[in-house]
């Protein structure tokens, strides 16, 4: 059958000395991939990497799995990876899931890093 | 989430997938019918983060595909994921945050209300049940 397939847009600048990847559609499993090549590439190319949510519409384990695999190369390099800005179902999976907590941006709300 | 119109029509009672760009399908499949069975709009959004946990599950787990079917019944929406895969338990802890891998299924655990494993003809099938 010809199936809605999900669409996850990953886009990422470099601002300040950091990354910020900017997130929107579906991350599941089809997307698994290009999530990871973009936070490793991120990750990869500055010290501190802040992941957008805002305009992301679905987050599952897959997607997780990504986020906490990027989390953990960053700190071998000693960096960071944060995210932001999630709302209503993908802030309920991080919530549920306690990766919200483990990768919440220090400044929280406000995100400095958008000043 | 957008519905996909051929998984939207009420003459489609279950829906078969086998890859894993068949997923937001599947999702859009089970919301639309939870919808109209009057499940509300935040625990549709659970019913699909369920759903897309499960039948990764089996995407990743069995050499297969799987189906899924949603109906209502007695004041519950009722989900099954049907695949043949060995029966899963759901009655692990949430992996820490920082872990790696295993969250999938202690995610269904969390979120819906009730859920159960039986075998059939058909398969392994995964219950889910919503009060509606």
């Amino acid at each position: 059958m010809g199936g809605r397939v999900a669409h996850l847009e990953a886009k990422t600048s470099v601002e300040a000395g950091r990354s910020v990847v900017r997130l929107t559609g579906e991350c599941d499993l089809a997307a698994r991939e290009e999530l990871t090549s973009a936070l490793l590439a991120a990750v990869a190319g500055a010290p501190v990497v802040v992941v957008d949510l805002a305009a992301l519409d679905f987050l599952d384990s897959t997607g997780i799995h990504g986020l906490v695999t990027a989390h953990h190369e960053a700190l071998a390099a000693g960096g960071r990876l944060y995210l932001v800005n999630a709302v209503g179902p993908v802030a309920n999976i991080l919530d549920i899931t306690g990766v919200g907590e483990l990768l919440r941006h220090p400044a929280d709300e406000a995100g400095p890093w958008q000043r | 989430m957008a519905d996909h119109p051929a998984a939207c029509s009420p003459a489609v009672k279950s829906l078969p997938y086998s890859r894993a760009s068949e997923l937001a399908t599947v999702r859009a499949f089970v919301c639309h019918r939870a919808r109209a069975a009057g499940l509300s709009a935040a625990r549709v959004d659970l019913l699909a983060l369920a759903v897309s946990e499960l039948a990764t599950n089996t995407l990743q787990h069995t050499d297969g595909g799987g189906l899924v079917r949603v109906w209502a019944e007695s004041g519950q929406l009722i989900c099954d994921v049907v695949d043949q895969g060995a029966p899963r338990g759901f009655g692990g802890d949430m992996p820490a945050p920082g872990a790696l891998r295993g969250r999938g299924l202690a995610i269904v655990a969390r979120i819906c209300d009730e859920v159960a494993v039986h075998a059939d003809a058909a398969g392994t099938v995964v219950r889910l049940r919503f009060g509606l």
